[in-house]
């Protein structure tokens, strides 16, 4: 399996491939034509970014278990040398003072290094006394014992148990003495500088080191001190937290626990007026909530029901699960019921009517708890004069787009957007109109709902023929499209009939050809001659001949 | 003695009064083609109202027809949401009927109750001025919901429909054309060629608060505008009326369903 990226300027480049295509000789940034010579029959896939963003922040509001602290890490404007996607993909956790509730800080890099095993994942983990530093030894501490972790990992689905990778710095030996033998791209430097600096043989941080630091400004970047700083010389910097405050939280654990739907709303509805006046207070907004689900295994009902399977007695500790629900907002609110409108989509689309799913099996809620965890100050805005109903339609619309996409997926509630192609499958694409920004930290709904396209005049005047006139383009477009059955008359060059829907119908109208030919850099050259025929029944068709291998598809209906 | 004219007007009034009571008049919004709202009351669709649009044969232009209406409810504004379960939908031929595509939001359900769901929510939402979705059979209640949302909203709602569906279902709707694809191009004197307007003939077979059973033969451009059709054509919808009343007269039982819904 490979993983492909479309790169501005190299066109598709891998940027991840699993061990078997590992294996074959695939590595990243390769690009992706090469990839059928070495590995055929390898799936191909398009890597989707919002994805990982969206895996990534749910296994952040997770990893709240250890720390209160927990950020995503930030990324800069360019992409970092030795990273193939410029995308945040670690997690900054500040335990400043928590290794003694684990015992000592071996105990809790081990506990985290499990709970990320438990969660699926194989985590690279560095202890530091600053982010710079715990940075790069994740990064770059042990790549070649993690990258045999991660093969066996592949391969036989087990993570090691203890964490092995230990090197952790104390605090009696000189700051930063563990990553004088990093290299370079521990620094979080960008590809030019990084490139210039192999060529001036400086491989290893502790080389660096050594060079005088005004000579290093005048050379490169002006980061490269903070750099340094951070990752050597422990400078603090600041993690971006995902959340403010612990207090913008409330949790309530249920007496006994229930199964029933409405228990759970009104619940949820009383936490959230609660929550809501705390906000009030403060003169802020929700832009992101989280609602976190403690399911507990009800034994009882498991004794009832005799299965050889669920053995526990109810004196035992009851299993648990979590499920976290989160929503996000386009603009700052703290109208509880609009908030309950969200969450309910969520829980709707995750409990079925009024009990839980049945795929929960005998697990019934024990406590609920909602945070907030983005908070932003509502602003009150002088509406634009003239512009005041266009507005207040997009705050209204951008809301019902948020309801929309959280309860059928983000996926699903798409705008279209158009593009010069001459092949008619690929001239359109659905943007999603929610999504996360590109460094993982925010979440709203695209502000930019589009606005009007600037008229191009030039286009307008022409007195040709153009793709772009009603009647040239079926409304519904058929994909992929199928093969059907034309009789072509030879005297007049033209269709006379079809079999369409089970019957030969005469056609009474035909227009075209109109000749499509797509170019070779977009994979296999289509050579299309569409024609639109009306059929004497009424319907009007868009078929068209594939002049390479002499068959006709139905393309499209002109419905 | 009253003038018989006036006294038609005063019965057409009392008519709609009773057949809309539990709706106050509202304003309407044109389709666009003053031949279409000569045949609708009001002169045009109600806000909050709902059409359907049943096509007799697959690809008869339901679809073109449903975006030219919706493409003067979303003036000012005002967004177009359109319910495309089976992924169908080709946004530059939207683009060339006119539509606005930076106020088009295309939703993709994965079922029926999520398609309901989300029609229900759309239409209640006062920024959306018309919401499009291909419906097979509804339940009652469903489309009584549906017609709730609509009034509440005060859009526009669009459902496209089979024959054989709306046959064999009651319609809520306010308004419901037949649409078929028109047989002889009504333009006097036109060649084939691609950019001559398409025709269809359309028939008011349901009409709460007017009068039922007008036809009328309506062409669609080439730049997405509507095209009248000549005056021969007018001739023969006068015509073909005076006949249909002749024929309802004889059959008092048929039209009084018809009136009714």
């Amino acid at each position: 399996m490979i993983l492909y990226a479309r790169d501005a300027r190299r066109g598709q480049i891998v940027v991840a491939a699993n061990a078997t295509a590992r294996g074959l000789g695939i590595t990243t940034q390769m690009p992706l034509s090469q990839t059928s010579t070495l590995c055929p029959d390898a799936e191909r896939l398009e890597h989707d970014p919002q994805a990982d963003l969206e895996a990534l922040c749910s296994l952040a509001e997770s990893a709240q278990c250890f720390s209160p602290i927990v950020g995503i890490e930030t990324i800069d404007q360019q992409a970092w040398a030795g990273r193939s996607l410029h995308q945040p993909q670690g997690i900054f956790l500040d335990v400043t003072g928590i290794s003694p509730l684990f015992g000592n800080e071996m105990l809790l890099a081990n506990t985290v290094h499990r709970w990320f095993a438990s969660q699926g994942y194989l985590a690279a983990i560095g202890l530091a006394n600053s982010m710079g530093a715990a940075w790069a030894i994740a990064n770059y501490g042990y790549r070649s014992q993690i990258a045999k972790d991660l093969e066996s990992y592949e391969r036989d689905w087990k993570v090691p148990h203890s964490y092995r990778n230990t090197s952790i710095v104390d605090q009696d030996e000189p700051i930063g003495s563990a990553t004088f033998g990093l290299p370079v791209e521990s620094l979080r430097l960008d590809h030019a500088t990084v490139t210039k600096l192999m060529r001036l043989g400086i491989r290893k941080v502790g080389q660096l080191i050594e060079l005088p630091r005004a000579g290093l400004v005048s050379r490169f970047d002006a980061n490269i001190l903070e750099r340094i700083d951070q990752t050597v010389h422990a400078r603090q910097e600041p993690i971006q937290s995902l959340h403010d405050a612990p207090s913008l939280a409330i949790e309530q654990t249920l007496e006994h626990p229930t199964p029933m739907r409405e228990t759970i709303d009104s619940v949820i509805q009383d936490q959230l007026s609660q929550l809501m006046t705390a906000l009030d207070e403060m003169g802020h907004g929700v832009i992101r909530l989280v609602c976190r689900i403690v399911l507990e295994c009800n034994s009882i009902s498991v004794e009832m029901e005799m299965k050889p399977i669920d053995t526990q007695p109810s004196s035992e500790h009851p299993k648990q699960d979590v499920r976290i629900f989160q929503i996000g907002l386009y603009q700052p609110s703290n109208d509880p019921k609009h908030l309950m409108w969200l969450l309910a989509g969520q829980l709707d689309a995750n409990l079925e009517g009024n009990r839980l799913k049945k795929g929960m099996g005998n697990f019934w809620v024990k406590s609920i708890g909602i945070q907030a965890t983005q908070t932003a100050p509502i602003v009150w805005q002088q509406t634009n004069l003239f512009e005041r109903d266009a507005l207040s339609h997009r705050d209204t619309i951008a809301k019902l787009i948020d309801g929309l996409s959280s309860r059928l997926g983000r996926k699903s509630v798409v705008a279209p957007s158009l593009h010069r192609n001459p092949q008619p499958e690929l001239a359109f694409s659905w943007r999603p109109l929610t999504g996360w920004r590109k460094d993982g930290q925010i979440q709203e709904t695209k502000r930019k709902l589009a606005k009007a396209p600037k008229r191009n005049f030039a286009e307008e005047q022409g007195l040709e023929p153009t793709a772009n006139e009603a009647w040239r383009r079926p409304t519904r477009l058929i994909q992929p499209p199928q093969k059907i059955e034309v009789v072509w008359d030879v005297n007049s060059n033209q269709p006379t009939a079809v079999r369409y829907r089970g019957d030969i119908q005469r056609i009474r109208e035909t227009s075209g050809p109109e000749r499509v030919d797509s170019g070779w850099w977009q994979g296999i050259t289509q050579q299309r001659d569409y024609y639109r025929v009306k059929l004497e029944s009424g319907p009007w068709l868009w078929i068209y001949r594939d002049r390479r291998n002499a068959t006709w598809m139905l393309h499209g209906e002109f419905d | 003695m009253n003038h018989p004219l006036k006294t038609l007007d005063l019965l057409a009034q009392q008519i709609r009064e009773m057949e809309t009571a539990n709706r106050p008049l509202v304003e309407s919004i044109g389709s666009g083609c003053a031949s279409m709202d000569r045949c609708l009351p009001n002169r045009g669709y109600a806000c909050g109202s709902m059409i359907e649009l049943v096509r007799t044969a697959a690809g008869s232009g339901v679809s073109s027809l449903a975006f030219m209406i919706a493409k003067k409810a979303i003036e000012k504004g005002k967004y177009l949401l359109v319910l495309d379960s089976q992924k169908q939908l080709y946004p530059p031929a939207l683009q060339s009927l006119g539509v606005p595509l930076e106020r088009v939001i295309v939703l993709h359900p994965g079922n029926h109750t999520d398609a309901v769901w989300a029609m229900d929510q759309g239409l209640r939402c006062s920024a959306v001025g018309a919401v499009i979705a291909e419906v097979g059979q509804l339940e009652d209640r469903v489309a009584r919901r549906l017609q709730l949302a609509t009034e509440q909203g005060g859009g526009l709602g669009i459902l496209l429909r089979d024959r054989l569906a709306s046959r064999s279902h009651p319609s809520w709707a306010d308004i419901q054309w037949l649409v078929r694809e028109s047989q002889e191009s009504p333009a006097l004197g036109s060649d084939a060629s691609v950019d001559s307007p398409r025709w269809l003939d359309l028939m008011l077979t349901r009409c709460v608060g007017g009068r039922v059973g007008a036809r009328l033969t309506i062409g669609m451009d080439a730049n997405g505008k509507w095209v009248e059709a000549p005056i021969k054509s007018k001739a023969n919808h006068e015509q073909a009326s005076t006949l249909r009343l002749a024929a309802e007269l004889a059959k008092p039982a048929n039209r009084r369903r018809e009136v009714a819904g």
